[in-house]
């Protein structure tokens, strides 16, 4: 049973320069158009009632639309209540209080918020249109809408800025009291307006300063539960879980993928296309083969790994079995205990090498 | 078909690469009809794939083809296509002999360059007339006038006797074949003499055993005459002649001044060498023809199968390369590090890379090529001397040795003159002894350098190349053995010795090179999950190290549904990379690392 549901909102009133989401400028489409196309995706479906757990609203900026506009689609999507867990992606700038106060009363009761840096110099040359002050506005009104369970993302490892930005950046976050964060160093895409300057801080400091982000979470109780990600015990993203959890999922919107009956798709990047109803996807069909090494791959992002008990019921070897010769190798690296596998803590971040002798 | 000899031109295309020699001949079999214009595929006389990949000729080729010209007479053309590549100098010289003429291709938009000289030089040198031709007149950067200035400054050609083609649109090309009629001459051999001919290209048919391409400089033979190779004196019985039209068409006899192939049963391509001379067993000519060469390797290289299962696949692969090409020699050896292989001989980098490149795409073989080396001379205090081909075998016991030799070469470099400073640098970095210089004309020198061949084998051609924008170029002959300082210098990583990374080096640059070896590993060998010093090793003694960090990063910061295929597909991608390197005890290597440690630059 599919558990969760990704919606994506491809508009945008401003390009950030890291950015290789599929966007586009929202002040030249049909938004209530494409709202309407996702309701027709997501009826297309067939999802059955009450199956739904979590549901994120991503972009793009889902915020960029209007007032009406997301009630539109928020009544659509009260269909499938009740959601255990349902986020919707905001820029500080354009959270109103009008918009999160409409968000909790259709059961959103997560947000999350692109902060990005707490330096103002460092927002204006990625693109962003917010202040950290914006940030402080927006946390208070998603407070007083009464949604507690707050993600603030940060980039590091941006042009310019150095592990002390990192470690000012979470005093920043700590002062706003959220339960998750994110930290995700800069990756340069092509097709980003960063890729085209193409300057980036070499994998010995990115490495620093992640060492440093980690220990300093952890001394403040945050748990680092996937590579990028760290929360307060239970405020773990459950959306986000199913992606690294290999479970299957339905993904609605331009440019939005999807794990659907054992096929991964993508749908249309067009967004004419999209709108005109002609969502033409690619796809993919992962085999039993493919499966493995796409579970190891994103389960060992967590933490906690796998369980092997789990891993024996999807492909039916004993993983210790199948991967006698890569386990013998990876010794020390690769942790046994309590019937899960997970790789070593501080080799989190060099886990593709790891990775690489078991799949 | 037998056509009178004032009615034959025997003839081939010189040119610098990529000046349009190959689509020229391609138009040339087009107009005279040998080849229909829906069956040509470009670069018909480029049989290898790989040829027509890299737009070179390495193989030469040879075709017949009549021409019917204005005079109402009915003309018979050879037209002999050329390698070249330095390493295939020899190859160049002996197809050159079989003609009487050659036509110089310019491109227009170019120039005058460096192989259009070489190549023009050789012509001359080989006695052969020659008719210049611009390509590419249809092209708006065409500088004809500029072309022919150029051409008159450095071979004396004059200007009016320069053709104006376009090869690619066919512009010109009929003007080019009257004047293949008028201008370059016919064969003159006596067909009343012994019968003698030149041995221009070999290749191996299963069913006709070595298959020869000769031009009769005298005399006649027929299908059942007894031949004689002059250099070997071994004797064969012809059991097929023809020409080639590109389709190979029989016929019974070929005379003076015709080209053709010839067939015998000879089993061994070992047994046919380019440049011999043949002659008749009962009635043989006097003296071979001039400049016959036995061609010999001159760099050796392992080569190993990446999965140790496929030695078999290799060997075979081998055998069946060598039949066509009597220059790959090849002997099964054994590496600590890289399994079994082979030890492989050359006759120059080109040529290893073209015999790797085959191996692995017409023959599917994953393979770790080892860094080339020349054949050293070790000469022990006992007296007795030893040929090392591969450098693991080189004593490490110098107590041992009296003394150790290299081959040399004598080495000569065409170019223009501003480039004069940039080459005699090299060529002292590459420890040349000057020799001489002079003036060709009033741009143009040649340098004279006695060489070690190893220093010349390696990167040398490439440098040149690179020191004169292009222009210079390079030929050279093998001397003699030598005494000179060598020794053998081990590569570490991780602390144990990488016998397929040991090299040979002059002593007296050792350091320096030392030093860019291990600089240059530490670039292309990916940083691993632990350090890995790299430490190169001369005499028991660590003289350079260097160090790879561990790997700090490489998961990538996001990984949510839209990046999962593409992150999947990179793993596979870094899988199957993976798959290609080999095992030191814990330490991964790329293949590149074997071949780097040749394109290293002390100078930096």
């Amino acid at each position: 049973m599919i558990e969760s549901l990704y919606i994506h909102i491809p508009f945008c009133d401003h390009i950030c320069a890291y950015c290789d989401f599929p966007k586009v400028f929202s002040k030249y489409f049909d938004k209530s158009l494409y709202i309407q196309r996702v309701k027709e995706e997501i009826d297309s479906f067939h999802v059955p009632k009450g199956s739904l757990k979590t549901i994120y609203l991503g972009g793009g900026t889902p915020t960029s639309l209007s007032l009406e506009e997301l009630r539109d689609l928020l009544s659509y999507l009260s269909g499938f209540s009740p959601i255990e867990e349902f986020t919707i992606e905001a820029n500080p700038e354009s959270l109103t209080q009008e918009k999160v106060d409409l968000f909790a009363s259709f059961g959103v009761n997560r947000i999350s918020l692109g902060v990005q840096s707490y330096r103002e110099d460092i927002l204006s040359s990625m693109g962003r249109k917010h202040t950290p002050k914006d940030v402080i506005q927006a946390v208070k009104r998603i407070r007083k809408a009464g949604i507690d369970n707050i993600n603030l993302d940060f980039i590091y490892g941006y042009p310019k800025t150095t592990k002390e930005d990192s470690l000012r950046d979470i005093d920043f976050a700590l002062s706003l009291s959220p339960s998750h964060l994110s930290f995700y160093s800069l990756q340069i895409e092509d097709n980003t307006l960063l890729g085209e300057l193409g300057t980036l801080v070499d994998d010995d400091s990115l490495a620093q300063t992640y060492e440093a982000i980690c220990s300093r979470l952890e001394k403040e109780g945050f748990f680092r539960y996937e590579v990028s990600n760290f929360s307060r015990p239970g405020k773990e993203s459950k959306h986000n879980l199913t992606y690294w959890h290999d479970k299957e999922y339905y993904g609605c919107g331009m440019g939005a993928s999807g794990f659907v009956s054992s096929i991964r798709y993508q749908n249309t990047r067009s967004i004419t296309d999209y709108l005109k109803g002609r969502n033409v996807r690619s796809t993919e069909k992962v085999s039993l083969e493919e499966r493995k090494t796409e579970y190891l791959m994103l389960n060992l992002r967590l933490a906690d790994g796998f369980s092997l008990r789990e891993y024996q019921g999807l492909f039916h070897e004993d993983f210790i079995v199948s991967h006698k010769k890569a386990i013998d190798k990876l010794q020390g690296s690769l942790c046994l205990e309590d019937g899960r596998v997970f790789i070593r803590k501080d080799l989190l971040y060099v886990m593709d090498t790891i990775l690489l002798e078991l799949i | 078909m037998n056509f009178d000899q004032d009615h034959i031109r025997n003839f081939c295309v010189v040119a610098h690469i990529d000046h349009g020699k190959s689509t020229l001949c391609d138009r040339i079999l087009e107009k005279t009809g040998a080849v229909e214009v829906r069956n040509l595929q470009p670069q018909l006389l480029d049989d290898m794939n790989i040829e027509r990949e890299r737009g070179i000729t390495i193989k030469l080729n040879a075709v017949n083809v009549t021409y019917k010209a204005k005079n109402g007479v009915t003309y018979l053309f050879n037209l002999i296509d050329t390698p070249g590549h330095v390493d295939f100098t020899y190859e160049v010289s002996r197809s050159l002999s079989a003609c009487e003429g050659a036509i110089l291709l310019v491109d227009a938009t170019q120039g005058v360059q460096a192989q259009t000289l070489a190549n023009g030089y050789l012509a001359i040198d080989n006695g052969l007339k020659l008719l210049p031709v611009i390509n590419k007149v249809d092209l708006p950067s065409a500088d004809v006038e500029n072309c022919q200035l150029e051409l008159i400054d450095t071979l004396n050609i004059d200007p009016d006797l320069c053709l104006k083609v376009s090869a690619k649109t066919g512009q010109g090309v009929e003007d080019l074949l009257e004047k293949i009629v008028s201008y370059l001459p016919a064969p003159k051999g006596d067909p009343d003499k012994n019968f003698k001919a030149l041995i221009f290209d070999s290749k191996f048919d299963s069913y006709r055993g070595v298959v020869v391409m000769i031009r009769v400089f005298d005399g006649s033979i027929r299908v059942g005459d007894k031949i004689r190779l002059m250099s070997n004196n071994t004797v064969f019985q012809v059991t097929e002649l023809g020409i080639r039209t590109p389709d190979e068409k029989k016929v019974d006899s070929l005379s003076a001044g015709e080209v053709g192939y010839l067939a015998a049963s000879i089993k061994n391509i070992k047994d046919v060498s380019v440049g011999d001379t043949i002659t008749k067993d009962d009635a043989p000519a006097m003296e071979p023809l001039k400049g016959f060469r036995k061609t010999t390797p001159m760099v050796y290289a392992g080569l190993y199968p990446s999965e140790n299962q496929d030695f078999e696949n290799l060997h075979n692969a081998l055998d069946k390369l060598s039949l066509n090409d009597a220059a790959l020699v090849y002997e099964p050896e054994t590496s600590i590090a890289l399994g079994s292989g082979f030890r492989c001989g050359f006759l120059g980098l080109l040529h290893m890379e073209v015999i790797q490149e085959r191996l692995e795409d017409e023959y599917d073989l994953d393979l770790v090529c080892t860094a080339p080396s020349v054949v050293y001379e070790v000469c022990y205090t006992d007296g007795h001397v030893e040929r090392i081909q591969n450098p693991a075998d080189f004593p490490k016991d110098r107590t041992k040795i009296k003394s150790t030799s290299e081959p040399f070469a004598d080495v000569k470099v065409m170019a223009p003159k501003e480039f004069l400073g940039n080459i005699m640098t090299l060529c002292q970095n590459k420890r040349g002894e000057f020799k001489n210089m002079t003036y060709i004309d009033e741009t143009r020198v040649e340098l004279f350098y006695k060489m070690p061949l190893s220093e010349i084998v390696f990167d040398f051609f490439d440098r040149l190349k690179s020191v004169s924008q292009g222009y210079a170029s390079l030929d050279y002959e093998p001397l003699d053995y030598e005494v000179s300082d060598v020794d053998r210098m081990d590569i570490l990583l991780n602390g144990e010795r990488v016998d397929a990374l040991t090299t040979i080096i002059y002593r007296p640059f050792a350091y320096s090179r030392a030093r860019a070896v291990v600089d240059k590993l530490k670039d292309v060998i990916p940083r691993q999950q632990f350090e890995i010093p790299i430490q190169a090793m001369i005499g028991g003694k660590i003289i350079a190290r260097s160090d790879i960090k561990a790997v700090r990063k490489d998961v990538l910061a996001k990984c949510y549904g839209g990046d999962i295929s593409r992150k999947k597909k990179l793993l596979e991608k870094q899988k199957r990379g993976k798959k290609r390197m080999k095992e030191f005890g814990k330490v991964q290597v790329p293949q590149e690392a074997f071949i780097a440690m040749l394109t290293v630059d002390e100078g930096k």
